[in-house]
């Protein structure tokens, strides 16, 4: 690049969150660029089954956000002009014995206080009406919610992009950051493998490669990851109807095994069935498949649906999902440099991403910040970082 | 008119060379891209037949040299294996506690 091009904002991160807000950003006048290191949709959303989760939301204010888009997303397809293939599918979580049903009903319970009211503990005859091919004698109860979807991460994640680009964003594929230039405690350059880029404010979405990025601004985020591992079938007519979720995913085990596994599963438009999830810890950004995931995936989608034993599997993959070390999300700005503002660590963002774009979007427009976000700020991880947080 | 720009590229997922083309205009510069936006490379076959023929495509529409073209990403399984095919095998538990 030979003359550096200013901006209000970058944006760090190809995925549907940092693709969101680039198209909320956009949308509403501000000046955005938006920097990927490979292509959109590359990383940990291309990995992404496309669960929008109610059930299993964080807190009262997340599941609030996520059950408005679910009445939102159907208008995507138009507002995006490409069909982001949501579809209303509910959601189910088998349940096999009184351990799970006690930990997850009164996961329901919560949801009902936090204002989730299509929710409820049903009969395994009643599961088999959500799931038909489930093997009805393996679970004592199952959680159901009928307003839960699914939809196609590629679609909305590039439906995003495309339309912030024709709104006027800059979008820097293979573009990677290697460093910021920082004045006086504020970020007045992003240095990248295309040149530098000016920007006022940096927005931070890159997913697991959050902390390697906020290093070089000289602030360590303890934001980890760890690799989830899927699979997917040839096309099949309608199998699975909505999405599972593994029941035994919710019970905490003393030891934290290091592969925690669970069947889950959905069946896309084009009628993949996904097959997830095998859990565990990695390094260097591995997003490989083991030999021993894909096995314990098999066999425990084939305990809860033994019928399953001839789908063909073509395609195994991996995926690196961040994580706060205390597995809350990230959200707000960093102390120092003051301009870096972090959006992180949210489980399931999916479902949640549009939202999290206008958020984003009514704080740089409006310098508004939802409350309740408030303690997800990154100033928790900093001593005395809270405190300056605040004073701003 | 229809026939002429109904070429098949990928066979798996029936995929026509107007769509790759419409694609890579589209802004779509690697095989991955491509993918991600018509689904060639994502059936039966995971880009094993149209792979080659999608590099091409994109060496000839966006001019670049075929080889800075990545190739498609490849994952395992090499073919297609029944699920009850994986589920007999036997994990390796001390295996798994090293991991």
């Amino acid at each position: 690049m030979t003359h550096k091009k200013s901006y209000d904002v970058a944006v760090i991160g190809g995925g549907v969150v940092g693709s969101a807000i680039t198209y909320h950003l956009s949308k509403a006048g501000v000046k955005t660029v938006l920097l990927e290191k490979g292509d959109i949709c590359s990383g940990t959303s291309g990995t992404n089954p496309g669960f929008c989760v109610l059930m299993y939301r964080e807190d009262q204010f997340l599941l609030n956000t996520a059950l408005e888009q679910a009445c939102k997303m159907p208008g995507l397809t138009d507002e995006l002009g490409i069909d982001i293939e949501y579809v209303q599918t509910g959601g189910l979580i088998p349940l096999t014995d009184h351990a799970q049903l006690e930990v997850v009903g009164g996961m329901l319970e919560t949801c009902k206080q936090w204002g989730l009211k299509d929710v409820s503990l049903v009969s395994p005859d009643r599961a088999l009406q959500q799931e038909p091919h489930l093997d009805a004698s393996k679970i004592i109860a199952a959680a159901y919610c009928p307003t839960e979807g699914r939809l196609n991460p590629f679609k909305l994640t590039l439906g995003f992009a495309h339309k912030a680009r024709e709104l006027g964003a800059d979008i820097l594929t293979h573009t990677q950051v290697t460093g910021f230039e920082v004045v006086n405690g504020e970020v007045k350059e992003v240095v990248t493998s295309y040149g530098s880029v000016k920007a006022n404010l940096i927005i931070l979405a890159a997913g697991a490669w959050t902390r390697e990025i906020a290093k070089m601004a000289g602030v360590d985020i303890p934001v980890n990851y760890e690799r989830g591992e899927a699979m997917a079938s040839i096309p099949y007519s309608p199998l699975i109807r909505g999405m599972v979720t593994d029941g035994a995913l919710f019970v905490k085990s003393a030891n934290r095994p290091a592969m925690v596994v669970g069947a889950c599963l959905t069946q896309t438009v084009s009628g993949n069935i996904i097959m997830a999830q095998a859990t565990t810890d990695v390094h260097n950004y591995d997003c490989s498949s083991t030999y021993e995931g894909p096995v314990a995936v098999a066999q425990k989608v084939l305990f809860y649906f033994p019928k399953f034993k001839g789908l063909e599997i073509i395609r195994m993959w991996g995926g690196i999902v961040a994580y706060a070390q205390d597995r809350k999300p990230v959200f707000g700005l960093l102390w120092r440099p003051n301009n870096i503002f972090l959006v992180v660590g949210f489980h399931s963002a999916i479902g949640i991403s549009p939202a999290l774009g206008e958020i984003v979007r009514d704080f740089i427009c409006k310098g508004y910040f939802p409350a309740e976000l408030v303690s997800y700020s990154p100033g928790r991880f900093c001593s005395n970082s809270m405190a300056l947080f605040l004073e701003k | 008119m229809i026939l002429e720009s109904a070429k098949v590229i990928c066979r798996c997922e029936e995929v026509t060379d107007s769509k790759i083309k419409e694609a890579i205009s589209a802004g779509a510069d690697t095989p991955d891209a491509i993918k991600r936006v018509t689904r060639a490379g994502m059936g039966l076959c995971q880009g094993r037949t149209c792979g080659r023929l999608v590099m091409s495509m994109l060496a000839k529409e966006a001019n670049i040299s075929l080889e800075k073209i990545p190739m498609i990403s490849h994952r395992p399984p090499v073919r297609p294996i029944k699920l009850e095919t994986l589920a007999v095998e036997e994990i390796d538990n001390d295996a798994q506690e090293v991991i």
